[in-house]
């Protein structure tokens, strides 16, 4: 599967490996992959750059640790408040202490992140393309439609439509 | 970036995804208020009762949700 895969799609594969790693996440998630793509480049990374989604976003969006500081915000919640008030009669670090995790290895891929990838390949198999790049690695995630990625989309105010309508424009004008 | 008025739109609105991550978010942050509390409840001597009733939950709950941590 991965012979096709071009450098910067191989990158990013490898970047949301280490990125699944340092979150201290479980599984690679589709929205590791994304962070990856966005640390790769090639027209996948282009496009997301173009319409705003940053590593800041997808941090939040595939962290492992659920107390989300935006999720939050939604509520009117303002955690940096919450903090303040804990650590102030609890001590430092009191709202940080999170249930401990193991520190594995290696982090296989989530079945979400697997369907991302099949959608990929599915992709440059409709667009006739014999490689696979970090545009087709972002529209594979579009149409795995991971629930967390759908989420980070919408807190990032990016329309996944427009998301794919600039992936397309960047994939068209590469393989021309 | 979305305004906080469209955020929330978007957790009381249409789509699941945004409101769910809301109340996880929201659930996280009560339980490790919940541990903290305890903890110091215990440290203060309130039997395993008083917390139990203070959270409205049954004693074995209480007991068996934060009894065997320490620290």
């Amino acid at each position: 599967m991965f012979n096709r895969f071009t450098k910067a799609a191989r990158e990013s594969v490898t970047a949301a490996q280490r990125i699944a790693q340092q979150s201290g996440a479980r599984r690679i998630e589709p929205a590791h992959l994304l962070g990856g793509v966005v640390e790769s480049g090639g027209p996948g990374g282009d496009a997301l750059e173009f319409v705003g989604l940053d590593q800041a976003h997808l941090d939040d969006g595939a962290r492992e640790d659920p107390l989300d500081p935006q999720a939050l915000a939604i509520l009117g919640i303002d955690l940096s408040e919450v903090r303040g008030a804990v650590e102030e009669s609890f001590g430092e670090g009191a709202l940080s202490r999170a249930p401990r995790r193991s520190k594995r290895g290696r982090v296989p891929m989530s079945r979400s992140a697997k369907s991302a990838l099949e959608h990929a390949l599915r992709n440059a198999t409709r667009l006739g393309h014999g490689w696979l790049d970090t545009g087709h690695l972002v529209l594979g995630v579009l149409d795995a439609d991971d629930a967390p990625v759908r989420a980070t989309l919408a807190l990032a105010d990016v329309d996944p439509a427009v998301l794919r309508r600039e992936v397309e424009r960047r994939i068209a004008a590469g393989a021309a | 970036m979305a305004t906080r008025s469209e955020l929330t739109a978007a957790a009381a609105g249409s789509d699941p995804a945004t409101g769910l991550r809301a109340v996880r978010a929201l659930r996280e942050l009560a339980e490790r208020l919940e541990a903290l509390q305890v903890e110091r409840a215990r440290d203060q001597g309130w039997s395993w009762q008083q917390i139990a009733e203070a959270l409205d939950v049954s004693r074995q709950a209480a007991h068996q949700k934060h009894g065997r941590r320490k620290g």
